[in-house]
Parts: structure tokens; sequence; C-alpha cells
């Protein structure tokens, strides 16, 4: 399997704190990373990195075997319709409707012809339960169904890679099983390699995948719930304790 | 120190300033536009919907601002100019006015309370909401995408708007006062008979007038949309900033548009210096 994703000796400063000190992982086609860790110990900020919304002190971030950070901004751009990213808050343009939201990545990058694009549009609604709500627009949508449209934002261009902010904030518990039972079936069917940040350690276990903890602007070694249960680590422990805590 | 680091010194404290952050800003705005990137269609979806917002449904409030503004200004200058002896002046005082000045001022500054409020306001919300933050994910350059849209929209809708202000004024305000004449007859000693009131406004209008009519409202559009744009744009996630950049965006538009209004008056006044009389 091919690395989609490789990140080294990655280092990001915020407001004079150093976030990251030393960011090493990468991630293989069709995978499933957690990044797990304790709120405002940059999870998120992350992502951001990941995606070229925050440019990091040093280290590199290598998407497709690209360095994101030595690309023209075109040709990063260009790159991004690979990727798909889902906000926390869904952040789906608010005055486009669910179907405009969706074309919109096609249409600016010249995805797909007139004709291809509505077939993507009436399939992809349809995969995620969504064909009802295409000619609202997201104000009036519930949260469970923002989530769902930003999901189907971020696949509708068949990425490779898709990188997921807490996916389940906010959600009660039928639509969180809806939303990542879906979440787990693009996952399959489209083979797409998916890094998921989150605070719901029960969610790493429910999908499988490996996890890696963020743990003073480091990432622990990424690794199966499983093995993460054995390691001697105390911040581990007491993360696991807490999700043990939760789930009971 | 030498005359390139001179100048490189100069241009660096210029682009600090507030003054000069517009400069760049506008330069990008206009740069996008001759640079491809992205289909052009997702962006003129948004230059259609800015034009539709800015321009068209500001017509029928820019109709009653022009008849009202205009009528004012024909009542004025019927009942003082042939006081002062200027009763033959009707058509220079009309182009002067309303032309030069009313027409341009009054529709930039209800632009900026209007649709400069809502783009800042507008835009600050898509960075409260990561809307923006959304785009770029997506590769999509909000600059190019929302920003420069927006900036010719507002160009095109000023300009539009401040032609059908100049003409209702004109001939509209023309009216309002015709009709008065035959509510009350006898209120005015002037005469004001359509074709001798065309006939006046053709003759004052130069050539200058034309072209400072044309300038005016674009150079006002810019104005309007960059600061709006800016201060969306200077939103962080907090959204205690969006009111902020509604109402930075309202009060520096109006005393740009002020100071603008004034340094444009100055060619006008070179081209007619040999004819003014103190």
């Amino acid at each position: 399997m091919s690395v989609v994703l490789s990140v080294k000796k990655l280092q990001f400063t915020y407001y004079g704190e150093k976030i990251f000190k030393n960011v090493n992982f990468s991630l293989s086609e069709g995978n499933l990373l957690f990044i797990c860790g304790l709120s405002g110990h940059g999870k998120s900020t992350l992502l951001r990195l990941l995606i070229g919304l925050e440019k990091p002190d040093s280290g590199s971030i290598r998407i497709f075997n690209q360095d994101i950070n030595q690309l023209p901004e075109d040709e990063f751009n260009r790159l991004k319709s690979r990727v798909g990213f889902v906000f926390q808050n869904s952040a789906l343009l608010s005055t486009l409707t669910v179907e405009n939201n969706l074309k919109l990545p096609l249409v600016y990058h010249n995805l797909a012809s007139r004709d291809e694009i509505e077939e993507m549009i009436e399939n992809t609604l349809e995969k995620l339960l969504l064909k009802e709500h295409r000619h609202k627009f997201p104000g009036e949508l519930s949260l469970g169904l923002q989530k769902r449209t930003a999901m189907a934002r971020a696949i509708i261009t068949n990425p490779s890679m898709i990188f997921m902010d807490e996916p389940t904030t906010g959600l009660d518990s039928i639509s969180r099983g809806v939303y990542l039972s879906l979440i787990e079936n693009v996952r399959i069917l489209n083979n797409v390699a998916m890094i998921m940040v989150t605070n719901d350690l029960l969610i790493a276990r429910e999908m499988g995948g490996e996890i890696g903890i963020l743990k003073d602007g480091i990432l622990l070694e990424p690794m199966a719930y499983q093995q993460l249960k054995n390691s001697p680590d105390r911040f581990v422990q007491a993360l696991l304790e807490e999700e043990k805590l939760r789930s009971a | 120190m030498s005359v390139v680091g001179l100048l490189s010194k100069l241009g660096i404290i210029v682009q600090r300033t507030y003054f000069g952050k517009i400069v760049i800003l506008s330069s990008a705005i206009i740069g996008s536009a001759f640079y491809k990137q992205g289909n052009q269609r997702a962006s003129f979806n948004t230059f259609i919907g800015q034009t539709f917002f800015t321009g068209v449904e500001a017509i029928p409030h820019i109709t009653l601002l022009a008849l009202v503004v205009g009528a004012i200004t024909i009542l004025q200058a019927v009942t003082v100019m042939p006081k002062i002896g200027g009763g033959d002046a009707l058509g220079g005082v009309m182009v002067a006015v309303v032309n030069r000045e009313l027409g341009p001022l009054i529709t930039a500054l209800f632009i900026a309370g209007r649709t400069g409020s809502a783009m800042s306001t507008y835009i600050g919300n898509m960075r409260v909401m990561q809307e923006i933050d959304a785009l770029k994910a997506m590769g999509i350059n909000p600059l190019h995408y929302q920003i420069m849209p927006s900036f010719f929209a507002t160009l095109l809708s000023l300009f539009g708007l401040t032609m059908i202000f100049n003409l209702v004024a004109i001939f509209g305000g023309y009216f309002i006062v015709w009709a008065m004449m035959f509510v009350i007859p006898g209120i005015f000693t002037a005469q004001l008979s359509i074709s001798l009131f065309i006939e006046k406004i053709f003759v004052a209008m130069s050539l200058m007038d034309f072209f400072i009519g044309t300038l005016k409202p674009l150079i006002f559009g810019g104005l309007i949309s960059v600061i709006a744009c800016y201060h969306g744009m200077m939103v962080n996630s907090d959204i205690r900033d969006v009111p902020r950049a509604t109402r930075a965006t309202v009060v520096r538009s109006y005393v740009s548009i002020i100071i603008v209004d004034l340094i444009l008056a100055i060619p006008i006044m070179l081209q007619l210096k040999d004819k003014i009389m103190i």
C-alpha cells in the first residue's frame, strides 16, 4: 500500500506557544488514523496544518509524495481537490443550497462535464441519504444533516484521503450511529484514507484503525486500540480511563 | 542610504498603513481577475448574485432618493437663481450639482451604508463560520471566488445606479417642479419649459463632466468594496469582530468617499479656473 501522507519533524508555534515540538507519522492508502488527545492540545490545528490553512515553523508535510509547503499555490489548490476536509462545524457555504455546495468544488476545478456533475451529485446525495434535502440551505438543516452534507461535499470529488475534525460533536446517539456507519461505508467502498480528530476514544474502538495520541506537542506512535490498552504511558491510561467512564 | 534603500524603506512603511493595505488588496483583486485560476463560472455566479443585490435591488431606493434630491435642487435653483441674476444658469447648476457632485456622492454613500456594511458582515461571518477556510481547504481561492466578483459587481452596480440617479434627479426633479407650477400657479418667477431646460443642461455639460461623472462611481465603487472586503477578511474567529468590521467599513467608506470626492473636484476647478468669479 502506498503512502498518501507523511509528516516529518513538524514544529508549530501558535501565539508564542510551541504547540508541536516534533510530530512524525504517515498514512497509507485506505487506512484510518485517529488523532486523540485533550482539548487545546492542537488536534484541530494539526489538521489545519495538513491542508495548508496554517504554515508550520519547520518540518515537512507530503501529500501524494509532494511537499505541500513547497508547492506553488495553484498546484496545491489542484491537489486539494483530491483531499476532502470535514470541519467540526460543517462550514457549509450558507448562501448555497445543499446541491450547490456539492457542485462548487466540481465546477471550480473543472472535474467533470455538466451531465457528469449532475450524476455525481445524484449518487452522492443518495449515498448520504440527502436526496430530499438537495434544495435546502444549510440554515434549514439539522446538525446531523449539516454534517452529512459536509461529508458529501468532502467525498464528491472522489478524494483519496479525507480529514475529519470531531465528526460526532453535538450529535445524539442515533444520529451519531447513522453518521459513523455512513462514514465507514464511504471509507470501505471508495478505499479512502482517513484521519479523524476526536477526543472520543469510543469511536476509535468502534471503527478500528490506529490511534495516535497527542501529548506535549508530540504524537505518540499510532497503534491499534488493543495495543493502546497495554501502553505503559500514564497519560494514555488516563485517557482510556476517561473513555471507560464516558461509555459507562 | 541609497535611493533604492530609501524607496524600499518607504514602501515598507506605506504598506503597513491603512492606505497601503487598501492599495495592496486592490492590486491583488484586480490582478486576480487577469490570472486564470479555477472555472470562471463559479466566480460569475457570485458576480451575478452581488450585482443583483447591490444594483438591481437598490434601484427603487435610488430612484426615490434621486426624485427628492432633484426636486429640491431645481426648487432651490429656480427660486434663488433669478434673484441673484443667474436665471439662465439653471442647466449649469443642475449639471454641477447633480451630475458632478450629488449623483455620485449620494449614490456612493447610500451603497456604502447598504452594500458595504452587508458585504463586510457577510465576509466576516464567513470567517467566523470557517466558510473561508472551507473554500481554501477545497482549493478554491476566496479572493477569486468571493472577493473579486463582489468588487466588479459593486463597480458596475454603482456606475449604473449613479447614471439612474442623475437621470431621475434631473428629469424627475424637473417634472415634480413642473407639476407644482400647475398646483400653485405663479409660484416661480423663472420660466421653466422642458425644451429650454434640456437645452441648458446640454449647453452646460462639458466633456470633463462626462468623464468625471463616469470616473467617480467607478472609484467610489472600488473603494467601498475593497474597504468592506478588507474589514471582513480581518475578522478572526471572534463573532464580536463582525459588528466592529461593519462599523469600520461604513465609517471609513464615508470618510474615504468624501476625501476622494474633494480630490476629484480639483481637475474640474482647474479646468474652470478662468470662469470662476468670487
